[in-house]
């Protein structure tokens, strides 16, 4: 009697469990069986009879949830940004449950889109001590990062070398863009002019050292370090002043400097001597 | 008085409690503290052949092998999660904007992909070495379905890396078969 039971509750367990479990969906078809993918995209029809799916569009480098609408036929799949896309191949994955189908597609942008041309400049700062010789690295870019063939069909990158002008300045690589720019700065002063004059109210010398120049007749740089050496006394005294607009310039006593050998030094060039009396 | 004492106290102990609360704790570690699991996990080949007119040294090449090793890493675990934060340190600004686009949420997607071997052509890399552009030649890839099934097939593409920050970091794209 209790094996009998046992039975027929077995056999309505597996009746109830067939009765329960869910059909495998059957693959749904692509109905204009498209290889290539524009976007933004345009509706894509599946034929299908069953519902519940989920669809994810897997570009090169990202997975894109799509929208999903049920009409007679079967879906249609939608994405309403208005975004474009890294081109590549990617795929269409359709989900319903446990069931996972893929199509293989192309990614494309329908239409073309604003194209950077990229001009890099190396190095950003050039002296005039130097060769004048800059390194320009050209390439284009697209709004959704895609890499674009230059004039040339199949090449993307372009390089070359640039002879610069000896002008010192701020140029641009790119007019329009202020982060090409790059700097031509003068290099070392050929020669040091230097005079003094005697200040007869305040009782003092003033040396001049200036225009400072490098060897393209460009004022040396705001900053540079300029030593005024003098000699009195038999004891040597340094003293050092910045540059400014090509000039420096030191104010020494009469009363302790009379009579004192004076030169300026930047790195390597010196001004000729001169002895501070008063004229 | 007592009393008094005690309500005092508890209030301070309150208003403390309830300062640290809603103090702003930022959990994300700075960036020289943080272990890439991501990129620690990943594991690839690249071969690299120099055809620039300027030469990286062996300790660029070796930065660059690293980091474009850990670019991948984070590319594919970006191609099956859409997790666009995790690989932030290896995207420059303009490319993770990209990400941004098409960007709502982390998803779980039902492909995984993994690199296998690269063949990194150097075209040209920048005297200041801030630049580089490459040829990616015949990259094998994997691709690996809920189901178990594998398929293999080869890729080119053109890339742009900058140098940014610590590391470099992946511009732009092509795709080119």
């Amino acid at each position: 009697m209790i094996k009998h039971i046992l039975n027929i509750f077995l056999i309505t367990s597996v009746i109830i469990f067939t009765a329960c479990k869910s059909e495998s969906s059957h693959k749904p078809i692509m109905i204009d069986n498209r290889d290539t993918i524009f976007l933004p995209l345009q509706n894509i029809k599946f034929e299908t009879s069953s519902i519940g799916w989920k669809a994810e569009l897997l570009s090169f480098i990202q997975p894109i949830p799509l929208d999903i609408h049920y009409n007679k036929k079967g879906l249609v799949l939608s994405k309403k940004s208005k975004h474009g896309i890294l081109e590549g191949p990617g795929k269409i994955c359709l989900s319903n449950g446990n069931d996972y189908f893929y199509f293989n597609v192309y990614l494309k942008n329908s239409s073309t889109p604003i194209i950077n041309e990229i001009d890099y400049r190396s190095p950003k700062t050039v002296n005039t001590d130097s060769s004048l010789v800059q390194q320009k690295l050209i390439f284009k870019i697209d709004h959704w990062r895609n890499i674009a063939e230059l004039n040339e069909e199949g090449y993307f990158f372009d390089e070359s070398q640039l002879k610069l002008t000896e002008l010192t300045g701020t140029y641009r690589a790119q007019a329009e863009i202020p982060l090409s720019s790059y700097y031509i700065q003068s290099g070392s002063c050929v020669s040091i002019p230097i005079k003094y004059e005697f200040l007869k109210h305040e009782k003092q010398f003033k040396i001049i050292a200036g225009p400072l120049k490098d060897k393209f007749n460009n004022l040396s740089a705001d900053g540079t370090v300029v030593k005024f050496y003098f000699n009195v006394d038999s004891k040597t005294q340094l003293m050092e002043k910045v540059l400014l607009k090509g000039f420096a310039e030191i104010e020494l006593s009469a009363v302790n400097f009379y009579g004192a050998q004076l030169y300026a030094e930047v790195k390597n060039t010196q001004s000729k001597t001169i002895i501070l009396e008063i004229q | 008085m007592r009393m008094g004492l005690i309500s005092l106290i508890i209030l301070v102990a309150v208003y403390l409690f309830l300062q640290g609360r809603i103090s702003d704790r930022s959990s994300e570690k700075p960036i020289f503290l943080q272990v890439d699991k991501i990129a620690l996990s990943h594991e690839t080949k690249i071969n690299i052949k120099l055809e620039s007119k300027f030469k990286p040294d062996s300790l660029q090449l070796e930065t660059l092998i690293n980091n474009y090793s850990n670019i991948w890493a984070h590319l594919n675990h970006l191609y099956s999660t859409n997790d666009i934060i995790s690989g932030k340190e290896f995207y420059t600004e303009n490319w993770f904007k990209h990400l941004t686009a098409n960007y709502k949420e982390t998803i779980n997607a039902p492909v995984k992909r993994e690199d296998k071997n690269h063949n990194l052509i150097i075209k040209n890399w920048s005297s200041d070495g801030l630049v580089c552009t490459a040829i990616d030649s015949n990259i094998l890839i994997s691709y690996t379905y809920l189901n178990h099934k594998i398929d293999t097939s080869y890729i080119s593409m053109a890339v742009v890396l900058l140098f940014q920050g610590d590391n470099w970091r992946i511009d732009a794209l092509k795709v080119l078969n």
